[in-house]
């Protein structure tokens, strides 16, 4: 990542992304501010990043998956032999 | 004792017929595999089985079963790590298919809005299903990273350390997968 208050769109991610994670430096926390205050497609990024890390957290109850009968029927008779 | 004492293999049986869903639907989320899910649920009950005699019903059953589970999910993640080649992560690394040569998006890359409204919280099973099926497109090292973070809540020193890699690949695995998808889930649910 370079140096400069100013970072690309790739960066800018990048640390949407980690700040998701971890605290970020002051240093990546004002330009990461700077960059998304004037680019629109991060801001959405950012948005959406935040919509598939909350339906991520929950996914497994939120699917009801069944295991299929005859699987299950399989295991049993292992179980019970 | 006048109780007659059922058998391991009964008492596990039983344990399997009221459980056996709840084991499946907590595997498939995390190894994305049918078979595979199957396979890690027989081998869970039948090392119930095995020692059944020395779990002690100080916990449920269900939370004995799911610990069980774990261990097996965790042992599948080290066996994929250790097939995986870590020059993949450098090619994740590289690829240039969301931006350009400076770093900004490319045109067919860029966000959309979404159209539903996220405020109100999302039921809809359907973008579980697409999630679900977004997540299984991605490489495996990403699934296992993007897994370990999210539904496991592992924190990133716990993930580089079963995964074998640095800090830096950590960030470079789950920054792809998730402009993966997002992409995904931009192109199938919000335009569907």
């Amino acid at each position: 990542m370079k140096k400069g208050m100013m970072i690309s769109c790739k960066d800018a991610t990048e640390l949407v992304v980690r700040k998701d994670i971890e605290e970020l430096s002051w240093w990546d926390k004002m330009r990461l501010s700077f960059h998304l205050a004037m680019c629109r497609f991060c801001n959405l990024f950012r948005k959406q990043s935040a919509v598939i890390d909350a339906a991520s957290q929950e996914l497994d109850d939120k699917t009801f998956l069944k295991m299929p009968m005859d699987t299950k029927d399989r295991i049993i008779k292992e179980i019970r032999k | 004792m006048t109780e007659d004492k059922k058998s391991n293999n009964e008492v596990i049986a039983g344990l399997f017929e009221e459980n056996a869903d709840y084991l499946y639907n907590f595997a498939i989320t995390r190894v994305n595999d049918e078979h595979l899910a199957q396979d890690l649920v027989q081998e869970t009950f039948i090392s119930a089985l095995k020692s059944y005699d020395s779990f002690q019903q100080k916990s449920k059953a269900s939370t004995w079963l799911i610990a069980i589970l774990k261990n097996k999910i965790i042992d599948h993640y080290r066996k994929k790590v250790k097939e995986y080649h870590k020059e993949s992560i450098d090619e994740l690394a590289a690829s240039e298919e969301f931006f350009d040569r400076k770093g900004n998006w490319r045109k067919e890359q860029r966000p959309q809005p979404w159209k539903f409204d996220t405020s109100a919280g999302i039921e809809q099973e359907e973008f579980y299903a697409i999630l679900q099926s977004c997540i299984k497109r991605l490489n495996e090292i990403q699934q296992i990273a993007f897994v370990m973070k999210h539904l496991e809540d592992s924190d990133t020193s716990e993930i580089c350390k079963e995964l074998e890699i640095t800090a830096s690949n950590y960030w470079v695995i789950i920054h792809r997968a998730k402009l993966q998808l997002r992409k995904c889930l931009e192109t199938h649910w919000i335009n569907s």
